[in-house]
């Protein structure tokens, strides 16, 4: 099982609407799989800072099982 | 004059009762832009050096840019500056409202104040006239309460810049106010007005703001409206910048405990300062003037802690400054306190991170309740907080040790409390952890105004820019660019930016000084760094040079920021300062490394940042002071004579 917590931005606009997710692990799944999966397209994913079980982490870090993983929207960023 | 300027800069000696105006000059409105850019320019020819920063010889002035009041998207904004009594150096904040727009209306660009008036006063600005009025029925009243007497005098067409009774005092942490809670917080610059007595400014008026090319203009903001989705539009309309608290707390973006604690552990329920927590006692949205995106609020009134319905939304800053480093997960009394903050004119950053400083020594036993008037300061305590707040606003008691500042209140206690002074030269810090994003610690240090978290580097600028302007075909854009070439939709990865790597310490100079320099002429221009940041980068030049009649293209702004980040520094300069001697606090940096949370190992090599910086901007690397080729080539020569630059 992954815990996932999304910021409220983020939950407003997925498909399943829900501030946190418990969702099955697989082998290789990646933050980028759970957001694509919740309906978000590569302009909006950009944004997104991930941290995996309280640590910062990259948004294709393939997935534990058990792993808690916080997607939120950091106000700093817009690098390119 | 280009479009965008009335034309006119306001100048009052208020030792001498004198005002008297001077046209703004085409050329400096090109190369300084407006706002601190051109209060630099201003204030480093006008302003001697080593003056005492509440004495009779320093400026303040309060300036708009070229976007102020106008059609352009976001453009509410102004600026106020003067010699910082709080660091000692360039002094610039900058500040949202209504005010801005309300001063070009009322006949001029911006207005200086030198000297010192005999008795407290207000300067009325009534369509082109200026006169100074008696502020007895003002002074010493709060903020909000000053504003509400001189709009009940001067009619709802009238808008007011003032400041707040802590300011009075001479509170060193405190700044100008205007539509009852917006603030230019930093830098210390309410403290400069309450040193000459000036209450206020009040501004009205029908001057017309002319534009060079009206269709343009109407053409870029079709463009630019359209572009106001995404992610920083949800945060930014659905929430404001609250909406970032609880993730902050945990993510390690913000400090948490005075900048030692861990958030998931130190500070679990953050959740309840945060997004929804904060909507649930809003009332209704707040927009400064003319915002598509409105990000502030009203609230309604408190339940648990006495204020009233309508007071403003506390930002992300007061909600970690006075919550996450304070461990006060009550968001009523961090809505009380902004409203405290509102009224006393406290910079909230520093008024809430002061008293995380006491808190702090009295945990550690430094203070006793003997020193602090019988107030017990510990973690998570808010009514302790709202009380010893409240003494800071009348600096009464304790409370006038610390309303200059955790700087100046270590001075004042000694007994090693200085070791909890979390602050770059005197100005406490944002809540924005360098050990999350590098790129603070740089700007921190390296901007002239330390401790600033609003003057962009290579991780806080808008899409497109860094592309763009040093030819780096990564991220965005270059996937974008590749894909249409190629014919294929962009895949994920082309789109993902090819951010800089958070324990990657070299190689990001150039986009710091792009980053940087981009958002100095944007702040200058009274645009809102919210809305730039949502926005593509040409957002700026494209309005610009509508309203302006210029053809600036990415590479001419960066240029100008430059000309501008100089100047300011040059100030510094000139006053015998060197940012390279600033002490940075080990627990910003980690130094010694937590060994818990986020930022378990991270030490942030400000060293190598630093030196890279200081070697990208032509600056010397022991003294800092700018070569005098790279301020020549700036047009700077006389800011080259007065710094002995070689």
């Amino acid at each position: 099982m992954i815990s996932v917590k999304l910021f409220p931005t983020l939950a407003a606009r997925s498909k399943s609407k829900q501030r946190e997710l418990a969702l099955p692990f697989s082998q290789g799944i990646t933050p980028l799989d759970i957001l694509e999966r919740e309906g978000f397209q590569a302009d909006y994913i950009k944004y997104v800072a991930v941290m995996v079980n309280g640590r910062q982490a990259e948004i294709k870090t393939p997935l534990g099982d058990g792993d808690v993983v916080d997607l939120m929207v950091p106000i700093a960023g817009g690098v390119s | 004059m280009p479009g965008g300027y009335i034309g006119k800069l306001l100048f009052v000696d208020l030792s001498s009762g004198k005002i008297w105006d001077e046209p703004l000059d085409e050329q400096m409105c090109k190369e300084f832009i407006g706002g601190y850019g051109i209060g630099a320019r201003i204030l480093f020819s006008r302003v001697k050096p080593k003056v005492d920063a509440l004495g009779p010889e320093n400026m303040l002035g309060i300036a708009t840019g070229p976007f102020t009041g106008t059609p352009a998207l976001f453009g509410s904004r102004f600026t106020v500056v003067a010699k910082s009594p709080l660091t000692g150096t360039w002094g610039d904040s900058n500040c949202g409202g209504r005010f801005g727009p309300y001063l070009k209306y009322s006949g001029y660009d911006a207005v200086f104040f030198s000297g010192i008036a005999s008795k407290p006063v207000y300067l009325l600005i009534d369509n082109g006239k200026a006169e100074l009025k008696d502020a007895s029925n003002v002074w010493g009243k709060d903020a909000i309460e000053a504003e509400i007497i001189l709009n009940k005098e001067y009619g709802r067409e009238s808008q007011v810049a003032c400041i707040g009774s802590a300011s009075e005092k001479l509170s060193l942490i405190t700044g100008v106010m205007n539509d009852k809670g917006r603030a230019a917080g930093r830098s210390g610059l309410g403290a400069v007005m309450g040193s000459k007595r000036l209450k206020a400014v009040v501004a009205r008026g029908n001057f017309q703001i002319p534009i060079a090319n009206k269709s343009k203009l109407n053409q870029a903001r079709k463009t630019y409206l359209a572009q106001l989705t995404g992610p920083f539009y949800d945060l930014f309309n659905m929430f404001g910048t609250a909406g970032v608290t609880g993730s902050s707390a945990h993510s390690g973006d913000s400090p948490v405990k005075n900048w030692g604690g861990v958030g998931v552990t130190d500070f679990p329920n953050a959740a309840q300062i945060s997004d929804m927590a904060v909507m649930a006692k809003r009332e209704k949205k707040y927009g400064c003037w003319h915002c598509p995106m409105a990000c502030g609020g009203h609230m309604r009134e408190g339940s648990d802690y006495r204020y009233h319905s309508g007071i403003h939304q506390p930002e992300y800053e007061t909600l970690a400054a006075f919550g996450t480093m304070n461990l006060v997960d009550d968001v009523e009394s961090l809505i009380l306190a902004n409203d405290m903050c509102n009224r006393y004119g406290f910079d909230t950053i520093s008024a809430g991170a002061t008293i995380t400083f006491a808190i702090e020594c009295f945990e550690n036993g430094i203070l006793t309740k003997a020193d602090t008037d019988g107030i017990e300061l510990r973690w998570g305590d808010a009514k302790a907080m709202l009380a010893m707040l409240d003494k800071m606003g009348k600096r009464e008691g304790f409370g006038d040790v610390l309303a200059d500042g955790v700087k100046v209140a270590a001075e004042k206690i000694g007994r090693g409390s200085e070791q909890f002074a979390m602050h770059i030269q005197g100005q406490e810090l944002p809540m924005h952890d360098p050990k999350f994003g590098p790129h603070w610690a740089t700007a921190y240090q390296y901007d002239a105004t330390p401790g600033r978290h609003t003057q962009g580097s290579e991780g806080l600028a808008p899409m497109g820019l860094m592309d763009e302007v040093l030819g780096v075909k990564t991220g965005a854009q270059g996937g974008e660019v590749q894909a249409a070439a190629s014919g294929e939709t962009p895949s994920v990865e082309e789109l993902l930016p090819e951010a800089f790597p958070r324990t990657e310490y070299t190689g990001r100079a150039e986009a710091h000084k792009v980053g940087s320099h981009y958002t100095h002429v944007m702040n200058c221009t009274g645009m809102c760094m919210f809305g730039n940041v949502t926005m593509e980068a040409h957002s700026l030049p494209d309005m610009l040079n509508a309203i302006t009649g210029w053809n600036y293209s990415l590479r001419d702004v960066v240029d100008a920021g430059e000309r501008i980040a100089n100047i300011r520094h040059a100030f510094n300069v000139r006053e015998g300062l060197n940012p390279r001697n600033f002490k940075v606090p080990g627990r910003i940096l980690g130094k010694p490394p937590m060994t818990a949370g986020p930022h378990e190992g991270i030490n942030v090599d400000i060293d190598t940042m630093g030196k890279e910086y200081l070697a990208a901007m032509d600056w010397d690397p022991a003294t800092t002071k700018p070569s005098r080729k790279k301020l020549q080539q700036l047009g700077l020569k006389d800011v080259a004579d007065a710094i002995g630059a070689s």
